[in-house]
């Protein structure tokens, strides 16, 4: 019986082992095909992942396991491996191998926080050289990203994933040069618009002569010159295109502002970095002179472009109201002007009544150039020599039709400040004075007698104007020919110690001056 | 926590100055050069330190090595005009623990100095 016992016992052990050990080879297989899969997942990964993926150690060395883009993306036929900065040294400047190694022990060790080193990423966007098959270069731009990789809160590795981003970083830099030269341009344009026309031709003329010498200097064969000589006609330069600047810099014509800026920094540069300067270090002058030229024949193709436009906005607004145009200055526009709008509304008026085509030309009558004392008498009088001019002194439109007098006469009303006091003029292009139709009336007037009257040298015949009810008109018009005009003026003159002077010539001119003194 | 400001620039001293007496920091000392930065720090060991990089007599490199060697526990934050990577990286290999670039609002010098102590109890 025990025997049996014993039998079933070692057969039901060995059957329990089998069953044990099935399961474990079971459990083994079973382990190994989700390992497999798990391979093969990873696999599938890495050979169609588009970015390059690898492994850092501490030792900086590449790991094994890597996406199938990387190789392509160094244009390599197997895997990388090896150190890692021995490996970039192949495609990446020197200097960027350099930081790479601090950047990346900065990485692995704890001390910075990843965030904040990310900036400092030497190998961001680099610029990196590839041979092509045929032994040519090729420039691309990879970027490199490194994180850190924590097994146990302790740094083990840094991953390492690798992009093309050529395209990206080429639009970018075209992008910017686009943009960089639209807003030279409009910066141009802005400083056309708002610089006056004269200005900006004279501004013109003296960069053109100012770069003509730059370039003539430049040009004279040097041989055998000092380094002393040299430095002199570099001096010379300089001093050149620092007016240059000054002058560009006045007007807000910042591109020739930096461009003359960058010539000097230039020069600066020639001189410091030459023990001995002999010619053709002044190399780099002869490229920025050009950019320059260049520059200035653009900027002048701009200016005749939009002269039409530049014109009307900066030098003169001619309004035209009926008989009256009136040219307005852009500073007086902006400020006060009692005196002047009074006058240019007097002759919009008077010119309409009398059927004369009058264009006025006021300067210097804003309310805070005429000072207070005098503004009053300063209105009056001006207004007196507007009205008069007019009437008397502009001819009609078929008359200077006749003449070949330009069709719109023109006034001056000058008001300006002089080492003497302030003068006023007032100057008309009509038909002058005429003495002795003057003296005649003077007779007719009762002013003096015909037998004085032929005493009196003609040139002396305008001092009748002034006498009270004196007129050379025959009808006294709203305007003028009341007499009463001219002879206020006098009085005002006199009352305030000024001067009264007139010149005109027959046929072409008619001025007056007042000078009120200071005081 | 006790803070040392380093710079050239007197206004910036002031600036970096108030912003750091509104997030409660005491302001231990103010250096305007490097030699001077090194004997304060020797004398007032603070916790935390700006330090402009650019600066006379000794530069901001040369800086951070002798306070390190002094302790290298301080925590320096680098205030630079230039943002040129290589002397960046030096001074954070050297021992520093961020950076500011010039010029910074007072919002990015709050928040740099934030994360300087961030793990600092």
């Amino acid at each position: 019986m025990s025997k049996t016992l014993s039998v079933i016992a070692a057969i039901l052990t060995v059957l329990l082992y089998f069953l044990v050990i099935v399961q474990f080879v079971l459990r083994l297989s079973k382990t190994d095909v989700s390992a497999v899969q798990s391979r093969q997942e990873t696999d599938s990964i890495m050979s169609t992942i588009s970015e390059g993926i690898f492994l850092l150690d501490k030792k900086l060395s590449i790991g094994a396991e890597q996406s199938s883009s990387l190789k392509a993306m160094f244009k390599s036929e197997k895997d990388l491996e090896g150190d890692f900065l021995d490996f970039i040294s192949h495609y990446v400047t020197q200097k960027n191998v350099d930081l790479a190694r601090e950047y990346l022990a900065l990485l692995f060790g704890d001390r910075v926080k990843e965030r904040l080193v990310e900036e400092l990423n030497p190998l961001k966007e680099v610029e990196v050289s590839l041979v092509r098959r045929d032994g040519s270069f090729e420039s691309h731009y990879l970027d490199f990203k490194f994180k850190r990789v924590l097994v146990d809160e302790k740094i083990s590795h840094l991953l390492c994933s690798v992009n093309n981003v050529t395209k990206q970083v080429l639009l970018e830099q075209e992008l910017n040069a686009t943009k960089e030269a639209q807003e030279a341009q409009l910066d141009m344009l802005k400083s056309i618009l708002h610089v006056d026309a004269n200005k900006l031709t004279l501004f013109f003329d003296q960069v053109e002569s100012s770069l003509q010498e730059v370039n003539q200097t430049l040009e004279v064969k040097r041989k055998g010159f000092s380094d002393a000589e040299m430095r002199k006609i570099l001096n010379k330069i300089a001093s050149n295109m620092h007016k240059v600047k000054g002058d560009a810099a006045a007007l807000g014509l910042h591109k020739f502002e930096f461009s003359a800026h960058d010539f000097e920094d230039e020069i600066d540069r020639i001189k410091k970095d030459n023990t001995k300067i002999t010619g053709k270090e002044l190399l780099p002058l002869i490229t920025l002179l050009r950019m320059m030229f260049s520059d200035l024949e653009d900027m002048k193709e701009l200016v005749n472009k939009f002269s039409g436009l530049s014109d009307s906005f900066t030098q003169t607004d001619s309004t035209i109201t009926g008989n009256h145009a009136a040219v307005v200055t852009p500073a007086e526009k902006m400020s006060d002007i009692s005196v002047a709008d009074t006058l240019r509304q007097l002759a919009d008026t008077v010119s309409q009544r009398n059927d004369k085509l009058i264009k006025t030309n006021i300067r210097g009558l804003h309310s805070q150039h005429v000072p207070e004392k005098i503004v009053s008498a300063v209105q009056s009088i001006a207004v007196q020599f507007v009205r008069n001019s007019i009437v008397h002194g502009i001819e009609s439109k078929a008359e200077r039709q006749t003449l070949s007098k330009p069709e719109y006469a023109t006034i001056d009303v000058i008001f300006i400040q002089t080492s003497k006091g302030y003068l006023l003029t007032v100057r008309d292009d009509g038909c002058g004075i005429d003495e002795q139709a003057i003296i005649n009336k003077a007779v007719d007037q009762g002013i003096v007698s015909t037998e004085k009257a032929a005493t009196i040298p003609l040139a002396k015949a305008p001092i009748f104007l002034f006498y009270p009810g004196f007129s050379s008109k025959d009808e006294a018009s709203v305007d003028a020919g009341r007499g009463f005009g001219l002879d206020v003026v006098k009085k005002l003159v006199d009352d305030m110690d000024g001067k009264l002077n007139v010149t005109y010539e027959k046929g072409q001119f008619c001025q007056f001056r007042v000078l009120f003194s200071i005081g | 926590m006790r803070i040392m400001v380093v710079d050239d620039s007197e206004i910036i001293r002031i600036k970096i100055a108030d912003v750091l007496a509104d997030e409660n920091f005491e302001i231990v000392g103010k250096a305007n050069n490097g030699v001077d930065a090194v004997k304060q720090f020797q004398l007032l060991r603070p916790e935390i330190m700006t330090l402009d990089i650019t600066m006379p007599l000794m530069d901001g490199i040369e800086t951070i090595k002798k306070i390190v060697e002094i302790d290298d526990k301080v925590r320096i934050l680098v205030v630079s005009a230039l943002a040129d990577k290589a002397t960046l990286l030096r001074a954070m290999s050297l021992g520093a623990y961020g950076f500011l670039c010039k010029p910074f609002t007072d919002n990015d010098l709050a928040e740099a100095i934030e994360e300087l102590i961030e793990d600092l109890v």
